[in-house]
């Protein structure tokens, strides 16, 4: 045992006195390391953010003299004119993020509504360490998964179908045309819906499983089936944590890099069907950071970084702005 | 133990031999009694005697758990609930519940209401609409409700959300309406409405109600049953269980000398 812990068995009279003959705490001593510990970690974080934004801001500086508002609307990407616009992987991650949160949500949803209510007793377990698996799974995994068995899978047997069956209505069919590849912006959404899954159903299940049980009672007790309980009883008192896990999944979906890569094909190119080819931020920078040879290509490649920063924060402070007025609803 | 007091009115529901066991624990043992139509009934006793346990079998809204079970017979009009019956959902629709907590649904006073009238019958707006003012009537809720139906439930103070639980019971037309603890966590304004309430309600349904305040057993029911560590110690009408009570147990624990 210290002197710290003796002190505080000793008796008050034994206590240390100060100048003025108070008695003082026993861990007073202690209190100003703690502040000053606990303090500069939080103040890291701040630090960490701002240095950088700085960075990120100082490096795409060039960049942005260069190229100003046009970056963000050009789909020019041509590393030999040093002509740079970032519309292609701008739209690319916002598409397969779509596709992603498209397919993804309602199955956590589901997933978390299986597991809290109908889900015998025996099996919730074993599937909750599943998703908590499916979670563990290096990214690299899932890129080459979607790229050796996904891609050629898709590209024999579900674009064809998509493309003769959809591709032929009007409007709609803009969104499957051309050859059936297999890679391309619908791929790597559905290859990104699997990742944030797990993320999604696993904060859900924990968020659904702290519902009072008195509410989920007081439901069932008038004759409410699964599906009601769920649907306006479970999902509204939790709704706050659900968005929660949904934007969660978001921010994983925008800034996930590796899976996509490997199933986005990487074209710079802004075309209507999902079925082809594109490109994201993160893909972009991940495949042509090491080549970035030039300053303005550098440059430019930063600023989609900040890009995606920017982005992350927009959806960040959206949910909060949802959430707030989901609120004044409510109380209204 | 049997009923050795006269029961005028038709048996609603008729536990037979009841045992519920919470895993390994034993919590009600042999239980026999008799609940009568158009009657209030309360269960008094010590806490963990058994009561909501007794309760919640009524409505089997202790399926919801693991490892919850019971045997024996609880016959609801003759017909044994604790057999296989199908859907619960119909049964807990005849057995409305109440609980120690308001446990008002995240939504508006209005659909607190229209929600569970929607489940089992097809009404138009207005019917909701007529449906939903006669049971916060019933509730005595409507006057101070009447002009913010659709403010959140759970906008209203603790005795107005209990109050609107009782009329989401009611509305749903049950049969039967069991209240556990009710008023625990009500202040003694809310507890008499909802005291007065009972006595109306009581015109309509057979109603349970689980308590730990004397006085209001006394004042709101027609028969009392007494519970013990799992069992029925006694069963009486309320005057006589509480003027003169048959066991020493019962007299001890309703003059305060235990529990």
């Amino acid at each position: 045992m210290n002197a710290e812990g003796l002190s505080v068995v000793a008796t008050e009279t034994e206590r240390p006195l100060d100048s003025a003959g108070n008695r003082v705490p026993s861990g007073l001593g202690l209190e100003k390391p703690f502040r000053w510990l606990t303090g500069s970690a939080a103040a890291f974080v701040v630090a960490a953010l701002g240095g950088m934004l700085v960075v990120l801001l100082v490096e795409s500086l060039p960049a942005l003299r260069r190229f100003g508002f046009s970056f963000l609307i050009s789909d020019h990407w041509n590393p030999v004119t040093d002509s740079f616009g970032a519309a292609a992987p701008i739209a690319g991650t916002l598409i397969t993020s779509v596709i992603a949160m498209a397919v993804g949500v309602p199955m956590a949803f589901g997933i978390a509504i299986f597991l809290n209510e109908i889900c015998p007793y025996k099996l919730r377990g074993p599937i909750g360490i599943a998703i908590e698996l499916l979670a563990a799974v290096p990214s690299i995994i899932y890129g080459m998964w979607g790229l050796f068995v996904v891609a050629p899978l898709f590209a024999d047997h579900v674009y064809p179908v998509l493309i003769a069956w959809l591709g032929p209505i009007p409007g709609l069919g803009l969104l499957f045309q051309g050859p059936p590849y297999g890679i391309g912006m619908l791929t790597a959404g559905l290859i990104l819906a699997i990742m944030v899954l797990p993320f999604i159903a696993s904060v859900s299940r924990q968020v659904l499983s702290t519902v009072p049980p008195m509410l989920r009672e007081a439901a069932y007790g008038l004759g409410a089936t699964k599906w009601e309980v769920a649907r306006y009883v479970l999902v509204p008192h939790a709704r706050r944590g659900l968005l929660g896990g949904v934007m969660l999944g978001l921010g994983r979906a925008l800034g996930e890099t590796m899976a996509v890569t490997f199933v986005i094909g990487n074209s710079h190119r802004i075309v209507a069907s999902l079925l082809q080819p594109g490109t994201t931020i993160s893909a972009t920078l991940a495949n042509e950071f090491t080549e970035a040879s030039g300053d303005i290509y550098l440059s430019s490649l930063v600023e989609l970084g900040l890009i995606l920063t920017c982005l992350t924060f927009v959806v960040l402070i959206a949910a909060r702005l949802m959430l707030a007025q989901a609120d004044r609803s409510m109380a209204r | 133990m049997t009923h050795t007091v006269p029961l005028p009115k038709p048996a609603k529901i008729v536990a037979k031999n009841l045992n519920f066991y919470y895993g390994e624990a034993h919590a009600l043992k042999e239980l026999n009694i008799t609940f009568q139509d158009r009657t209030v009934t309360a269960l008094i006793g010590p806490s963990g005697c058994g009561k909501s346990t007794l309760l919640r079998t009524l409505n089997r809204i202790c399926d919801l758990y693991a490892g919850h079970r019971a045997t024996g017979e609880i016959l609801l009009d003759g017909e044994n609930i604790l057999s296989d019956i199908g859907d619960v959902s119909l049964l807990r629709a005849r057995v409305g519940m109440v609980f120690q907590k308001p446990t008002p649904f995240p939504m508006s006073i209005f659909d607190n209401i229209a929600f569970p009238l929607g489940m089992y019958r097809k009404l138009t707006r207005s019917e909701i609409e007529d449906e939903v003012e006669s049971a916060l009537r019933k509730a005595a809720l409507w006057d101070e409700v009447k002009d913010k139906l659709h403010r959140s439930g759970l906008s209203l103070s603790g005795g107005q959300q209990q109050r609107l639980c009782i009329a989401r019971a009611v509305a749903v037309r049950p049969e039967v309406i069991l209240l556990d603890e009710p008023c625990s966590a009500l202040d003694p304004i809310s507890t008499a409405q909802i005291d007065e309430l009972m006595w109306e309600l009581r015109e309509d349904y057979c109603i349970v109600i689980v308590t730990h305040n004397m006085q209001q057993a006394a004042r709101v029911s027609d028969y009392v049953g007494f519970m013990y560590l799992g069992e029925l110690v006694e069963f009486d009408s309320s005057e006589a269980l509480f003027a003169n009570p048959r066991e020493q147990r019962t007299r001890d624990y309703i003059t305060g000398r235990f529990g």
